[in-house]
């Protein structure tokens, strides 16, 4: 009986030992380390650190971490992603003012324009040869279409030349 | 301490020092923006693959020269008996 009784007692006392001592700090710290921002050196090196640590100390000194990682870990990850939101919204309004700028400045020929969509120029005015089907043209007067809303034609400048218009 | 001047890692800085790990990483970390450290990993050969590169710790000469100051001023305060003096 006491055999039995030793057998109950001695197999959840070890396995908790190999818990406490074996696998749960590393696993814990591991968790922990996610507290910090990711490109943080921190956690890499205390990782590193764990396994140079002797196994009695390891589970006190990864309970000292969760303190570390709370205060440090969580406070450096809140300002690097106000950093990156910070920044992101910077390079959006830059990217804006840029587009915006060479919409301005870009001057597009109307022969390149109508080359492109498969149309010509007549009297300064852009047109078409004989389509071949009814089909045809109906798809070539939509895409004229599309493209006098995107330019406005100048009147009186030299044949050929347009400006998209400035929204 | 023997090599002050040395690379040093944070477990054993705090064991010499007798600062918790929990207070000295931080402070580790301050030191290094404000430049009184500087920081490195240690070789892939020196650990034998048995373990991960540790980060290492070096004082610069602003750092020793202003933690001299610090720790000159530290020592006469009764705040700090506690700590180790002989890790200075």
């Amino acid at each position: 009986m006491s055999e039995l009784m030793d057998t109950i007692v001695l197999w959840p006392s070890l396995l908790a030992v190999l818990l406490i001592f074996g696998i749960a700090p590393g696993t814990v710290l591991r968790l922990l380390v996610l507290l910090y921002p990711r490109d943080d050196a921190r956690r890499r090196e205390l990782i590193a650190e764990l396994y140079t640590i002797p196994r009695l100390e390891r589970p006190l000194w990864v309970c000292e971490q969760l303190e570390t990682a709370l205060f440090e870990g969580l406070s450096n990850r809140i300002r690097s992603r106000r950093t990156r939101r910070a920044e992101s919204a910077e390079n959006r309004a830059i990217s804006k003012r840029e587009a915006l700028k060479q919409r301005q400045e870009s001057q597009v020929t109307v022969g390149a324009l109508l080359i492109r969509h498969g149309l010509t120029v007549r009297d300064g005015r852009p047109g078409r040869h004989r389509p071949p089907t009814r089909s045809y043209r109906l798809s070539r007067s939509s895409r004229l279409g599309q493209l006098l809303d995107e330019v406005v034609i100048e009147k009186g400048h030299a044949r050929g030349t347009v400006h998209e218009k400035a929204s | 301490m023997d090599n002050p001047a040395g690379k040093h890692w944070g477990y054993e800085l705090s064991k010499l020092s007798g600062v918790r790990s929990g207070v000295m990483y931080p402070l580790l970390s301050r030191m290094l923006s404000a430049g009184w450290l500087v920081d490195g990993w240690e070789e892939e050969t020196a650990t034998g693959g048995k373990r991960p590169p540790r980060r290492y710790y070096k004082i610069t000469d602003e750092g020793r020269l202003q933690l001299g100051a610090a720790l000159q001023a530290a020592s006469h305060d009764a705040r700090f008996q506690g700590l180790n003096w002989r890790f200075v």
